[in-house]
This record gives C-alpha cells, sequence and structure tokens, in this order.
C-alpha cells in the first residue's frame, strides 16, 4: 500500500518537471535568439568598420590611377610621387607599381624591399582588370592590400597599381566592439587568412586557416547565425558579416559567443528549478510516507494484527484505534464491535456447552439408572412367561386330561347330556391352551432378536398358502397372485406375517363362493408395500385402529373362531422391521390389509 | 432279557402323576413303574440314597423327567445323571409344559435323550407315551459296559 501511494506520488510529480523542462527549454530558446542577434548586430558593426577601409582603399587607388604619375617611365619621379602620396594618406604603409607582365616597378619602401606585393593579388587584378583585395604580410606585419589596374588611353592594360592598408587598422577597426566574456570576434579575408582576432590577435593573425570547421561554415552557410566549434575549440554561435566590393566578398567578419554564455542564464534557472524540485519531491514523498504509515498503514496493520489474532482463536483481540471518521476508523470500530459480540457469543456457546454437557452427565446417569431398571424389568418378564408356559398350561392341560378319562368311562359313555357338556370342558381347555400360546408367542415377538436376510415373498406366500390349502382342502378359492419383490427382513417372522394375513383372508371369506383372495405388491422408492384382499365379510372402518390390538376383535366367537392375536402379531413383526401396517374395508365387501417392508434397512 | 426294567417317573405333580400313570397304562406297558415327587428323591433313588439305599442295583430303562420342580429341579438332576459314569448311560426324557425353546436348547446341551412339550390334548398325551415307552422300556438295549457314549 506505501509503495503504491509512493508510486503515486511520483506519477503526479512527472508532468510538474515535464512542464519544469519545457519552460527551461523556452528560455533557453528566447535566451539563444537573443544572442543570435547580438551577435548578428556586433558582426554587422564589426563588418561595417571594416568596409569603411575598403572603400577608402578603392576610392584612393580608382582617383589615383587617372594620374599621369602612374604612366610614368622615370622611376626616380614616380617614387617621389607615390612616397608624397603615402605622407598624405597615413593609413597606408605603402604604395607601388607593377608592370603588366608581374614585376613590381616602384614602391614606397627602399630599394632593399623587393617583394612588396602578393603575387597572387596582382594576377588576380591582371586577369580581371578591376579592384581585388587581400592579405599580404610584409615586414613581420600583416596588411590588407588592393589593387587596381592602369589603363592606357586605348584602354589597353599598362601597370597595376596598388596599395597596403596598416594591418594594425583592421585589428584597430574591432576595438569599438564590446565583446562580452568568452565571446570573439574574426575577420578572414576570402582565402581564410586570419587579419584580425580578438582577444588573443598573436596567436591567430596571418595564419591561412582556410580548412578550420569556422571558416568552412562561414564561407557555405546561407544563415547568417549558426553555430560551430570556434578557432580555440570552443563551442559558439556565430554571426557572420561579408564585406564585399561587387559581389566578390573580400573579408568574412565573425562574431561568436560561447554556447555557455548564452544558456547560463536559463541553466542557471533551470537549475534552481530543479533542485526546488528535487527538494520538494523528497518532501512530498516523506509526506507521503508519513501519511500514509499513519493514516492507512498502521491501523490496516493493527486490524489484521487483530484479525489474525482471533483467526487464531484468541477473541480477546483488539484493534484499539480511536474513533474516527475514516474508512479504516469506521471499519476499526466495526471490526472491535464484531469482536466483542463474538467473544461474547463464545462466552455464551461455553456456558451453554458447559449445561448441556451436565445435562448430557446427567442424562447418561438417567439412562444408565433407567437401562437397568429395564433390564431387571426384562428379566422379571421373562421369568414371568418362563412361569406363565408352565403353570397356567399345566391346569389346562389337567382340565382336559381328565375330563378325556372321565369321557372313557363307560358310565358317561351311557349318558349323552354329560357326555356333551365333558367335550364343552375339552374344548374350553383347548382354546385356553391356544391362547395361552399365542400370547407366549406374541410376547417372545418382542424380544427375539431378528435375523436379516433375503426373503423370497413369492416363495413364501406361495409355501403358506399351500400349507392352509391343505389343512382346508373342501374350500373354493380363486387365487390371484402378483409378482412379488424381494425384501430383506427376518425369514421366519415374515412367513408368521403372511401366514396370519392370508389365513384371515381365507377364514373371513369362507361364506363366498368362490372366495377370491389377490395378494400384489407396490414398489416405492423407500418402501415396498404388500398387500392382502378378500371378498369376504369385511369390518367397519369406524374400527379399523382396534384391529390390530392384542385381544381386539371385531366379530364374535360364534361367528369367528380365533384368539384376537394374530393381527397384533403381524403389527409387532411388522414394526419391528420398521414397517407399516394398516387395511381398508366395507363390511360385506371384503377387506384388505397392507404391510411395507422398508428399503435399505439396516435393523 | 427275562424281566422287564422299571421306568422311573419324576413329577411333582400329583396331578401329572395320575395322568402319566393313565397314559403309560393306555400304552399297556408291562414294566413297574416308580414315582418319585422332586429332583432331590430323584437323585437320591438313582444314586442308591437315604430312603432308596437298599433298592436292587438295576438302573431304570427310562427316567421320565419333569422340567418344572420345587428343590432341584429336572436340569440339575439331568446334569448330575450326564457327569456320572457309571449312570450316564440311563436314557432321559424331559417332560415339560414349557415351550421355551432356551430349555429345549440347554437340554441336549446337557445329555438329554428325548425332549416332550407336554400337549394340553390328552390323547396327543397318550400318543407321545406309548412311542416313548416303546422305545426306551422295551426295545432300546442299553449297554451295559459303562464306558459307551450312548447318552452323549
Amino acid at each position: 500500500l506505501k509503495t503504491r501511494l509512493l508510486i503515486l506520488v511520483l506519477l503526479l510529480l512527472v508532468p510538474a518537471f515535464f512542464l519544469l523542462l519545457l519552460g527551461n527549454l523556452k528560455r533557453q530558446r528566447s535566451e539563444k535568439a537573443l544572442a543570435m542577434e547580438r551577435a548578428v548586430t556586433l558582426a554587422k558593426l564589426a563588418a561595417a568598420h571594416e568596409s569603411y577601409y575598403i572603400r577608402e582603399g578603392r576610392q584612393q587607388l580608382v582617383s589615383m590611377t587617372q594620374f599621369p604619375l602612374v604612366l610614368m617611365q622615370d622611376w626616380a619621379s614616380v617614387e617621389r610621387g607615390l612616397k608624397s602620396l603615402k605622407r598624405l594618406q597615413p593609413d597606408f604603409a605603402d604604395f607601388g607599381l607593377a608592370e603588366a607582365n608581374g614585376t613590381i616597378f616602384c614602391h614606397t619602401l627602399g630599394s632593399n624591399m623587393t617583394q612588396t606585393v602578393s603575387s597572387t593579388l596582382l594576377q588576380k587584378t591582371l586577369k580581371s582588370r578591376d579592384f581585388s583585395a587581400g592579405a599580404f604580410e610584409f615586414e613581420n606585419a600583416l596588411s590588407l592590400q588592393f589593387a587596381y589596374p592602369v589603363l592606357r588611353a586605348d584602354g589597353r592594360l599598362a601597370r597595376v597599381m596598388y596599395a597596403s592598408l596598416k594591418g594594425n587598422l583592421i585589428s584597430d577597426a574591432l576595438t569599438n566592439i564590446s565583446l562580452s566574456d568568452g565571446g570573439v570576434v574574426t575577420v578572414f579575408d576570402a582565402e581564410g587568412r586570419v587579419l584580425a582576432r580578438r582577444p588573443d590577435p598573436d596567436k591567430l593573425v596571418g595564419q591561412k586557416l582556410s580548412s578550420s570547421p569556422l571558416f568552412q561554415k562561414l564561407t557555405r552557410q546561407k544563415e547568417e547565425v549558426f553555430e560551430a566549434p570556434g578557432l580555440d575549440g570552443v563551442d559558439r554561435v556565430y554571426a557572420r558579416s561579408k564585406v564585399a566590393d561587387q559581389k566578390t566578398p573580400i573579408l568574412f567578419v565573425t562574431v561568436g559567443i560561447p554556447r555557455r554564455e548564452a544558456f547560463a542564464e536559463a541553466d542557471a534557472k533551470f537549475g534552481g528549478n530543479l533542485v526546488l524540485a528535487f527538494l520538494s519531491t523528497v518532501l512530498l514523498l516523506m509526506a507521503a510516507w508519513w501519511y500514509s504509515e499513519r493514516i492507512f498503514i498502521r491501523p490496516a496493520k493493527a486490524i489484521v494484527t487483530a484479525a489474525d489474532r482471533i483467526g487464531k482463536g484468541d477473541l480477546k483481540a483488539r484493534v484499539g484505534l480511536r474513533k474516527g471518521k475514516s474508512e479504516l476508523h469506521r471499519l476499526a470500530t466495526g471490526f472491535d464491535e464484531m469482536a466483542a459480540s463474538l467473544e461474547k457469543r463464545q462466552s455464551e456457546l461455553e456456558k451453554a456447552n458447559q449445561e448441556i454437557k451436565s445435562h448430557n452427565t446427567q442424562l447418561e446417569k438417567h439412562v444408565a439408572e433407567r437401562t437397568s431398571e429395564l433390564q431387571a424389568l426384562n428379566s422379571e418378564l421373562e421369568a414371568f412367561s418362563y412361569s406363565v408356559s408352565h403353570d397356567l398350561r399345566a391346569p389346562v392341560r389337567h382340565m382336559q386330561g381328565f375330563a378325556k378319562l372321565l369321557l372313557k368311562n363307560p358310565k358317561i359313555q351311557e349318558d349323552p347330556a354329560m357326555q356333551r357338556q365333558l367335550d364343552t370342558i375339552v374344548g374350553s381347555a383347548k382354546q385356553m391352551g391356544m391362547l395361552i400360546d399365542d400370547l407366549l408367542g406374541f410376547s417372545r415377538m418382542g424380544r427375539q432378536s431378528l435375523t436379516m436376510g433375503k426373503v423370497d415373498s413369492t416363495k413364501t406366500v406361495n409355501a403358506v398358502i399351500a400349507e392352509i390349502t391343505a389343512s382346508e382342502p373342501e374350500r373354493e378359492i380363486d387365487w390371484v397372485i402378483d409378482s412379488l419383490p424381494e425384501v430383506r427382513g427376518d425369514a421366519a417372522l415374515l412367513r408368521q406375517v403372511w401366514t396370519n394375513l392370508i389365513s384371515n383372508a381365507v377364514k373371513y371369506s369362507r361364506e363366498r363362493k368362490p372366495a377370491i383372495i389377490s395378494i400384489f405388491a407396490r414398489d416405492e422408492a423407500t418402501e415396498t408395500i404388500f398387500a392382502v384382499r378378500d371378498n369376504g365379510a369385511g369390518f367397519d372402518m369406524a374400527y379399523a385402529d382396534k384391529l390390530f390390538g392384542v385381544f381386539q376383535r371385531l366379530h364374535n366367537a360364534d361367528e369367528f373362531e380365533g384368539t384376537g392375536i394374530g393381527l397384533a402379531t403381524v403389527r409387532r413383526i411388522v414394526s419391528r422391521h420398521e414397517g407399516r401396517t394398516w387395511a381398508e374395508s366395507k363390511v360385506g365387501e371384503g377387506a384388505t390389509f397392507y404391510f411395507s417392508i422398508p428399503k435399505n434397512t439396516t435393523t | 432279557m427275562s424281566k422287564l426294567k422299571r421306568i422311573l417317573l419324576v413329577e411333582d405333580s400329583a396331578r401329572d402323576v395320575e395322568l402319566s400313570l393313565a397314559a403309560l397304562a393306555e400304552c399297556h406297558l408291562a414294566n413297574e413303574i416308580v414315582v418319585v415327587r422332586d429332583g432331590a428323591e430323584a437323585l437320591d433313588y438313582l444314586f442308591r440314597r437315604g430312603p432308596f439305599a437298599e433298592r436292587p442295583m438295576e438302573h431304570p430303562a427310562v427316567v421320565l423327567l419333569d422340567m418344572k420342580m420345587p428343590k432341584i429341579d429336572g436340569m440339575e438332576v439331568l446334569s448330575q445323571v450326564k457327569s456320572n459314569p457309571e449312570l450316564r448311560t440311563i436314557p432321559i426324557v424331559m417332560l415339560t409344559s414349557s415351550r421355551e425353546e432356551k430349555d429345549l436348547v440347554e437340554s441336549y446341551k446337557r445329555g438329554v435323550n428325548a425332549y416332550i412339550v407336554k400337549p394340553i390334548d390328552f390323547e396327543q398325551f397318550v400318543e407321545a407315551v406309548k412311542q416313548l415307552g416303546l422305545f426306551w422300556a422295551v426295545l432300546n438295549e442299553t449297554p451295559h459296559d459303562a464306558s459307551a457314549n450312548q447318552g452323549l
């Protein structure tokens, strides 16, 4: 977060820097323009000074060549005349005349001086028959020489007159030019010879520097202003001015201002701005650092630490920031509130858990007590049913046994009334025995554990039907039996269920001819439903809930015999399979008994 | 075999004794029937103790033993007889009113030779006793060799 914030600040500073640079560039450009303008002015000024001497030299020569003196053959007279001319013209160091073949005829410097004029200049004038100018060095001084043809009356070239301007005049012409620090002014002739220079004239004046970059640019550049390395190797902005005679350049004047000077002010300003910008950047970054630390990082860190501690289960952890309006402060406050409610919940939960635990312990104690009570009760019940099966059956057996013995007595065999009464005793005893057996069987059913396995319902039903019809072969029954699915259960107990239901159906339909008994099944998602339907006596649905109770009978014993325990047994077996039992009927129209066995039963 | 062995009937109920004797009589069995009224008496008889110390040496052909009796019950008598090397060859038929399956299983574990649930119907009882009497009292000969494992 902090890094991002700092990057953001830096990004904001980029345009500021850009503007600063642009401003500097603009200022540089205007400063440069200003410097150039000044250089051009100076160059023009210098050129004007130089051209004055050239104009003067030309005028002198042009007027001089009109005098007859210049055509005279008398050497002494000519020398005298030239010398008096020189006295009149103090700016010139020498005047002379050369023959048309290039040899010097006469000059003012005495007989021991022979070469007093540049031969190049002479040749040039002879060839062009016009004014020429050029630098020439003699007597260890550089001078600017001018030459003009001397023509006869018929226009033939007779001689060339020349004049040598004093070298110091050219330099002197530059003294009026005020140069700033590092500035230079240089005067070249057309051949690239340095005629004058300020400052340091001694080093360079007289040297021919036509191949120097400055002179190259000077002669070729069309613009008056250009940048070039100077003769001393310093980069400058140069302004150039030409001094020409009828378009033939004679002198080149250049004024150079060093670049560093030209931009010094702008650079100084720029440097100042740069330092300012840098300082403000550092300050801004520090402020951003401090601000982010204080406003974002510290609270965020506090929240993260608190969240970590809570995550590790220390619900007492809090962010602990003072309240504030910023999102982070509000988050922190919200967080603390959440942590507080969490802690409260936790303690409540622990308390509740403690309570549950103590309740559980209590409950377990109760359960253990109940279990032992139940076990005691169960064993008592077992002992009870054991003794019932022994002791209750014995007197019944005795009644029946002795009644039977009496029936064998010849005296009683003579009395039919007595025989009938004894038969009743025997029958009742038999009924009592059946009741006892059924009751014991029923009570055993509740305790006996189930032996689970796959039970083939169709096979079981067929076996039960075979058994029942064998004991009542005279009955006329139409059996309608669907294919019945396999179920999971206790085979012996389920056979008991089928036996009870089918024998009931047979019993209650004995008035019908033919009796119709249908057995079918329905496969549901979680259970299999079986049904046994008869077209017999049926029952009133108002008593449907009594059907499955022990000893509950809806018909009296004279109508249909039975102990009233068959359907109770069915319900008990089906319940132990976690299934359901129910029945539908209408009096006189038969009844349907249903039971269901759940699928995937684990018991 | 010149003389038929005795049958020992162990039964606490006088009525049952009477009915049993009637049933045995109906079967026309010629064996002498000794009746004792509880388990202690039965053991005294079999081990020739107390009042029966002077009885003849011969073992009964079969013992008809009621399960539920006061003092010492049929199961205890069965255990003692079957764990005695000399007496274990005597066939013992358990007679009981109970249909409890665990009694039946327990009896066979202890070496009973037959197990009969006394039927309510007298006729059936007679029939059962007839079968039993014929098999054990008349036809079946117990080996005199005491080491024979007939009882197990």
